[in-house]
C-alpha cells in the first residue's frame, strides 16, 4: 500500500514538473509580448535581448493611442462580441428548449445533424456570407458581424444547450407550472439557472471566438473605423516602420481584458456546477 | 374545496388509447384513491386533471368550472410528484414559497403561511437547507409542504410514497392521513399498492387497460369486488380462484371444482340459481378459509352453521410465518391454495391438512369474458 502510494507520489510530481514546462512554453509569447510592450524602442532591438525591460516606459501605449483608432476598435469589439453572445445564448437557448421539450418531426435529426455543420473550415464559408450578406445590404456593418458570429457558435450553443436542458427533469418544470407559473415565468426561474453553467460556457465561446475572429471582420467590414480589434491592430503593420512596441502594447490590451473577465466569470461557473450537479 | 367531475375522458397517445372514456365523480373533501396495475392510465388521468397533458375528448369540471381549456396555474390545484420534483437551487423556504410567489403573494404576505406549512409538517429546522441537503423522507414533507402551503382546492398525488422504504412508508400514510382529515380538501392518489389505497382512500377507483373497474369505499371494493380483476387486485394476500361449476343435488346446491366440491349456503342458493349448470369461477380470500382442526378445538363460533360437507383437504406446501398470523399455501388438486391461518397452529410442510371454507363469503364470477360477479345480495 504505502510503495504503490510512494510510487503515486512520485508520478504526480513528473507530471506537475511537464506541466509546469508546458505552461512556461505556451505562456511566454504572452510575457514576451508584455514584456515588450513597456520597452522603448531602442531596448526592442539590442542583442543580447533583454528578459524584463530596462527602462519601463509607457510610450507605447501613448502612440498607441494618439497614432491609431486603438479606442474604436476596442469599442467595435465590445459592442460586435457582447452582441454576438446575447443573439446566441437566446437563439441558442430557446433553440435547445424546444430541441428537449417539445415534439415534432424531425426533431432528433436535427440535434444530430447540428453539428455537421462544423465540417466546414470559416475560410470556405466566408466569401458566400459575404456575398448574401452584400446582397442583403449588410454588407460592412457591425451587424453583419454579429450575424456571422452568431450564426457560427449557434449549432454548438445548441448541442450544448441541449445537453444541459436534458438533463433537467421535466417534472422540475411541471411543479413550477401548477405552481402557477407560465410557460415563460418556469423556464426563467427553473431551467435557466439549473443550465446556467451551460449559459455561461455558450457565452464564453462565442465571446472568445468574437473578439478572436479575424477573417470574417477582414472580409465583411472596409471602412477603418468600423473594424474589430484584431484586424485593426493587423493593419498597424502595413506601416513602412513597423512600430513593433506599439503593436505589442496592441496585443496586450486585446488580451487582459479577457483575462480579467475569466478570472471574474470563473467563480460563477463553479459555482454553477455546483447547483446543476444534483438532480431532483 | 372542490368537486371534481370527469366525463368520458379519452386520452390517445398516437394510436394508443392510454384512457378509454372514464366518468368519475370525486366529492368535496374526498381521498379518492386510483388504484390499478402499471400502464393502466392512472397518472394520465391525473395529469389531465392537472392541465400537464391534453385532453384528446371529455371534459374534466373542478368545482364549477370546467378546466379543459385552462393552464395549470388557473385551475388552483397542487400536486406532489414521485420523484419529488423540489427545485434543486433553491432552499427549503423558497421551495415552499415559490408558489405563492408566481401568484403574487406579497413576501411579507409569504412568511407566515410559509411558516405555518413547514410546522404542520415539522420541516421549520430545514428551512434554510438545499433539497440535496436533505434525505428522502424530509424531501417527501417538503414537496407535501410546497403543496399546502397555498390551500389549493384540491390536491393530486402520483405514487409519492413509491421511494420510502417500509416503515417510512408507514409512518407518511398515517401522516397524509390525518393531513386529509385536518384540512378537508379534495384530494385524489394515485398509487399501484391496494394497500395505499385501502387504508388512506374515502373513495377508491380500481381501474385497468384505462378503464375504471369499480368504484366504491374501501370496505365495498372488498366486500362486493364486481368483477374477477377486482376481487384479484384488492386484498393481499390475493383472493384465490377456481374454475368451478355450479350444481344441483338432493341435498342442496355444490360448488363442484376439478379437486373439491362444496355446499352452497341456502340464503345464496336463490340468487346463483341462474347459473346452475353452467361454468363459473369460485372465489374465495385466504382469511375465509379455516382450519377445521382448530375450529373443532376452539369449538369457535365463527362459523356456526358450518356444514361438515364444506371442507377440502390438500397438502401443506410452504408455511410463511409473518407474526401475528401465518401464509400457508396448500395444495388441492393440482391447484395452490393461500389460506390465512392462526400462527398457534402447529403444521408441518407436507403434512395433510383439512380446510374449513366460509362460504357465506363466497364470490362467484361469470367464467366467460368480461368476467363480471354473479350478483348474490
Ligand atoms: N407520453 C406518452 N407517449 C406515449 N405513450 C404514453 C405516454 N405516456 C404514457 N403512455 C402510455 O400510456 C399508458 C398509461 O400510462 P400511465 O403513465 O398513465 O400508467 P400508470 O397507470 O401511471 O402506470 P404506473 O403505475 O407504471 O405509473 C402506458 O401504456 C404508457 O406506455
Ligand atoms: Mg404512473
Amino acid at each position: 500500500m504505502k510503495r504503490a502510494n510512494g510510487f503515486f507520489n512520485l508520478g504526480r510530481q513528473k507530471v506537475y514538473w511537464l506541466a509546469l514546462l508546458l505552461v512556461l512554453f505556451s505562456a511566454f509569447p504572452f510575457f514576451w509580448m508584455v514584456s515588450t510592450a513597456f520597452k522603448p524602442l531602442r531596448e526592442i532591438f539590442v542583442y543580447p535581448p533583454t528578459f524584463l525591460p530596462q527602462n519601463a516606459t509607457l510610450e507605447n501605449f501613448g502612440r498607441l493611442f494618439e497614432q491609431t483608432r486603438f479606442i474604436a476598435y476596442f469599442k467595435n469589439s465590445i459592442i460586435v462580441s457582447s452582441s454576438a453572445v446575447l443573439l446566441t445564448m437566446i437563439f441558442g437557448a430557446a433553440g435547445a428548449y424546444s430541441l428537449t421539450r417539445f415534439r415534432f418531426k424531425g426533431r432528433d435529426k436535427i440535434a444530430n445533424l447540428i453539428l455537421f455543420t462544423y465540417m466546414f473550415a470559416p475560410i470556405m464559408i466566408v466569401i458566400p456570407f459575404y456575398v448574401l450578406i452584400k446582397q442583403m445590404g449588410l454588407a460592412n456593418t457591425h451587424f453583419a458581424l454579429v450575424l456571422a458570429y452568431t450564426a457560427l457558435c449557434l449549432p454548438f450553443s445548441l448541442w450544448m444547450l441541449r445537453a444541459f436542458f436534458q438533463g433537467i427533469p421535466l417534472a422540475l418544470e411541471e411543479a413550477a407550472l401548477i405552481d402557477g407559473a407560465s410557460r415563460l415565468q418556469a423556464v426563467l426561474h427553473v431551467i435557466f439557472p439549473l443550465a446556467l453553467p451551460g449559459l455561461i460556457a455558450t457565452g464564453i465561446f462565442t465571446f472568445i471566438l468574437a473578439w478572436n475572429d479575424y477573417i470574417f471582420c477582414r472580409i465583411l467590414i472596409s471602412s477603418d473605423e468600423l473594424k474589430t480589434l484584431p484586424v485593426g491592430i493587423a493593419d498597424l503593420y502595413n506601416a513602412t516602420v513597423i512600430d513593433w512596441g506599439m503593436i505589442m502594447a496592441g496585443g496586450m490590451l486585446i488580451t487582459v481584458p479577457v483575462l480579467i473577465f475569466f478570472m471574474y466569470i470563473q467563480r460563477y461557473l463553479i459555482a454553477g456546477w455546483g447547483a446543476g450537479a444534483i438532480k431532483g | 374545496m372542490a368537486k371534481i367531475t370527469l366525463s368520458k375522458l379519452t386520452k390517445r397517445f398516437g394510436e394508443y388509447e392510454a384512457v378509454k372514456g372514464i366518468d368519475l365523480t370525486i366529492a368535496d373533501g374526498e381521498f379518492a384513491v386510483l388504484v390499478g396495475p402499471s400502464g393502466c392510465g392512472k397518472s394520465t388521468t391525473l395529469r389531465m386533471i392537472a392541465g400537464l397533458e391534453e385532453i384528446t375528448s371529455g371534459e374534466i369540471t373542478i368545482g364549477d368550472t370546467v378546466v379543459n381549456d385552462l393552464a395549470p396555474k388557473h385551475r388552483d390545484i397542487a400536486m406532489v410528484f414521485q420523484e419529488y420534483a423540489l427545485y434543486p437551487h433553491m432552499t427549503v423556504r423558497k421551495n415552499l414559497a415559490f408558489g405563492l410567489k408566481m401568484r403574487g403573494y406579497k413576501k411579507g404576505e409569504q412568511a407566515p403561511l410559509v411558516q405555518e406549512a413547514a410546522n404542520m409538517l415539522g420541516i421549520s429546522e430545514l428551512l434554510e437547507r438545499k433539497p440535496r441537503e436533505l434525505s428522502g423522507g424530509q424531501r417527501q414533507r417538503v414537496a407535501l409542504g410546497r403543496a399546502i402551503v397555498r390551500k389549493p382546492k384540491a390536491f393530486l398525488f402520483d405514487e409519492p410514497l413509491s421511494n420510502l422504504d417500509a416503515k417510512l412508508r408507514v409512518q407518511m400514510r398515517a401522516e397524509l392521513s390525518r393531513l386529509h382529515r385536518r384540512l378537508a380538501t379534495t384530494m385524489i392518489y394515485v398509487t399501484h399498492d391496494q394497500v395505499e389505497a385501502m387504508t388512506m382512500g374515502t373513495k377508491i377507483v380500481i381501474m385497468k387497460d384505462g378503464l375504471i373497474q369499480q368504484v366504491g369505499s374501501p370496505m365495498e371494493v372488498y366486500r362486493r369486488p364486481l368483477n374477477q380483476f377486482v376481487a384479484g387486485f384488492i386484498g393481499s394476500p390475493a383472493m384465490n380462484f377456481f374454475k368451478a361449476m355450479l350444481v344441483q343435488r338432493a341435498e342442496g346446491v355444490y360448488v363442484e371444482a376439478a379437486s373439491f366440491r362444496v355446499p352452497v349456503p341456502e340464503r345464496l342458493c336463490g340468487p346463483y340459481q341462474c347459473v346452475l349448470g353452467r361454468e363459473v369461477i369460485f372465489g374465495i380470500r385466504p382469511e375465509d378459509i379455516h382450519s377445521f382442526e382448530l375450529l373443532q378445538q376452539q369449538q369457535s363460533a365463527i362459523l356456526p352453521e358450518c356444514r361438515a360437507d364444506s371442507m377440502i383437504c390438500g397438502e401443506v406446501e410452504v408455511i410463511e410465518p409473518l407474526g401475528p398470523e401465518m401464509l400457508v399455501l396448500v395444495k388441492c388438486g393440482d391447484q395452490t391454495t393461500v389460506v390465512r391461518l392462526d400462527p398457534r397452529l402447529d403444521l408441518e410442510v407436507g403434512q395433510d391438512i383439512n380446510l374449513q371454507l366460509d362460504m357465506e363469503k363466497m364470490h362467484l364470477f361469470d367464467a366467460a369474458h368480461p368476467h363480471a360477479r354473479i350478483e348474490a345480495p
